[in-house]
């Protein structure tokens, strides 16, 4: 059965997240909000999602708004306003983060304020925002529409968050595979390779050493899953 | 004392509140609920700005006063345009060496604003909460003027504290005003309770006036927080109103384009911000565009 790249990182997070799990998304959601809805779907009935911007708990929204602070995303089980929201996550209450990022390194650091000298910047970036809070949610999850080496770089120019740093778990799932690492762990390695993707092409595509006896193949979207996926409103 | 919040025109607003070089704060978040017709009233009357605090996520509110080179200094947590991509004319200033950051996070600038907002002269955040490397910068690193370490008073333990926001001036945007003043939310009022409170003084541009706030309001800014008003239907736009219109999409996504260059930016600054809220009005079909955008309560 045929699939594309986002519904397969959709099943990824969804087999990740745990029941019982609170996920914080925002920006960009089509991926997490389908992931959650997925979790959700599959046996794990306690997964709880947390709008950002607009502190939503359990966002009702038809269709999944492009802007995290669209007034779609108002709709929910409670809407608890974004201070709360951030307060909730300072506490610890939230499981889960879904970031992306300009760069992620070896060591599971990610920056999204400078490219360059930071005095002199080659490129600003819009700033470290939500990225620091990885340090009081114990696993953070990552998604790139693009697997660069741009973007994954042996040492980040900025540390806007240090996932591995503070003790908790990252997953990366971009177009070509996961990386990961378990919370303790130091270093990023591959977790599998998507269906098609070969070790070459995710090792070119990444700016540190990935070890190839790791390169396992991804478990495609069963037909459930995609049905499932395909089904959400 | 006590304020009784006055009505005036958007310009009398900006004339006899916003002095020059001072600091400017702004309501709403990302392209939502936030105050452009006062920000492009700033741009018309030329308000040099010593110190901009976007929302928590700036936009094109921040990008278009940093397009006319008004800022020298501008905080940061997050200033980018979401799903257009990055702030052009910010990233043009910072990259060209026009523009002063102070670097901040989402949880120190949320504090920091709740801070200002509550009297208090610093919030703590919680124990090795900032990365920290000999090496690499980070925004406890970059940015010490807003962020300190120090020693936990109870405890001992080292800790990080943000140094409360407290703006000369903020300027939010709003559904509704009543007749004292107190303002009214259809949708997320974001950080807006804070923000404006934070402030010393405090303008709001409101969709529209009534004698008393609708029950269907989320969200209530008090008139003791308020010095003075506009009422300017579609004063939010092209960013969105909750409850009354959407953003403008296709508006948003060529202002971005045009602000990838200078001069493209001063075309946009002349021809469609202009120079009255009424040319802006006119220039945009602003009828015509809030119909097709129009958005109720959810």
């Amino acid at each position: 059965m045929n699939y594309s790249p986002s519904e397969l990182m959709a099943c990824v997070f969804a087999r990740a997240l745990r029941d019982g799990d609170t996920m914080v998304m925002g920006t960009n959601a089509h991926i997490p909000s389908a992931a959650w809805r997925l979790a959700r779907d599959s046996g794990k009935p306690h997964v709880r999602a947390l709008i950002g911007a607009t502190g939503t708990l359990d966002p009702t929204h038809e269709s999944v708004p492009a802007s995290g602070g669209d007034q779609a995303f108002l709709p929910g089980t409670a809407v608890l306003g974004l201070a709360r929201g951030v307060h909730d996550q300072l506490r610890g209450f939230a499981d889960v983060i879904f970031l992306g990022g300009l760069q992620v390194d070896a060591q599971g650091r990610i920056n999204l304020a400078v490219i360059g000298d930071y005095e002199q910047p080659r490129m600003r970036g819009p700033g470290s925002i939500g990225l620091s809070l990885v340090a009081t949610i114990p696993r953070a999850f990552l998604f790139f529409e693009k697997h660069d080496p741009r973007v994954f770089v042996e040492t980040v120019d900025f540390i806007s968050g240090d996932v591995l740093g503070a003790d908790s778990e990252l997953l990366i799932v971009t177009p070509l595979g996961v990386l990961g690492a378990a919370a303790g762990e130091r270093t990023v390695k591959l977790m599998s390779v998507h269906p098609g993707v070969s070790f070459d092409e995710i090792q070119a595509a990444t700016g540190f050493p990935l070890d190839p006896a790791l390169a396992v193949t991804t478990v495609p979207p069963s037909v459930t899953e995609l049905a499932r996926l395909r089904t959400q409103s | 004392m006590g304020k009784i919040a006055r009505r005036l025109s958007l310009e009398a607003l900006v004339n006899e509140f916003v002095p020059p070089h001072k600091t400017v704060a702004l309501g709403g978040l990302h392209f939502h609920n936030t105050p452009m017709a006062l920000v492009r009233e700033l741009i018309r009357q030329q308000v040099a700005i010593a110190c901009l605090v976007p929302p928590l996520d700036g936009s094109i509110n921040a990008d278009q006063l940093i397009g006319t080179g008004l800022v020298k200094q501008v905080l940061v947590a997050y200033l980018g345009a979401e799903i257009y991509g990055l702030a052009p004319r910010f990233r043009a200033a910072v990259e060209g060496g026009s523009l002063t950051v102070r670097d901040f996070e989402e949880a120190g600038y949320t504090l920091a604003l709740q801070a200002g907002a509550s009297g208090l002269p610093f919030a703590a955040l919680p124990t090795d909460f900032l990365p920290s490397d000999q090496q690499l910068p980070t925004v406890g690193s970059v940015n010490s003027q807003d962020y300190r370490a120090l020693n936990d008073p109870f405890t001992g333990e080292q800790t990080f504290v943000v140094r409360a926001i407290t703006p000369d001036v903020a300027l939010v945007h709003c559904q509704f005003v009543d007749t004292l003043g107190n303002c009214g939310y259809l949708g997320a009022p974001f950080l807006d309770a804070d923000i404006a409170r934070a402030a010393k003084v405090c303008l709001v541009q409101a969709e529209q006036a009534v004698e008393v706030l609708p029950a269907a309001c989320r969200s209530v800014l008090p008139g003791y927080v308020v010095d003075a008003y506009c009422v300017l239907p579609g004063g939010a736009h092209p960013a969105s109103s909750h409850g009354r219109y959407s953003y403008d999409d296709q508006h948003i996504a060529d202002y971005i384009a045009a602000a990838a260059s200078a001069d493209d930016f001063a075309h946009y600054q002349t021809n469609i911000i202009g120079d009255s809220e009424d040319a802006y009005r006119v220039a945009v079909n602003i009828d015509e565009r809030l119909a097709m955008l129009a958005r109720t309560a959810s």
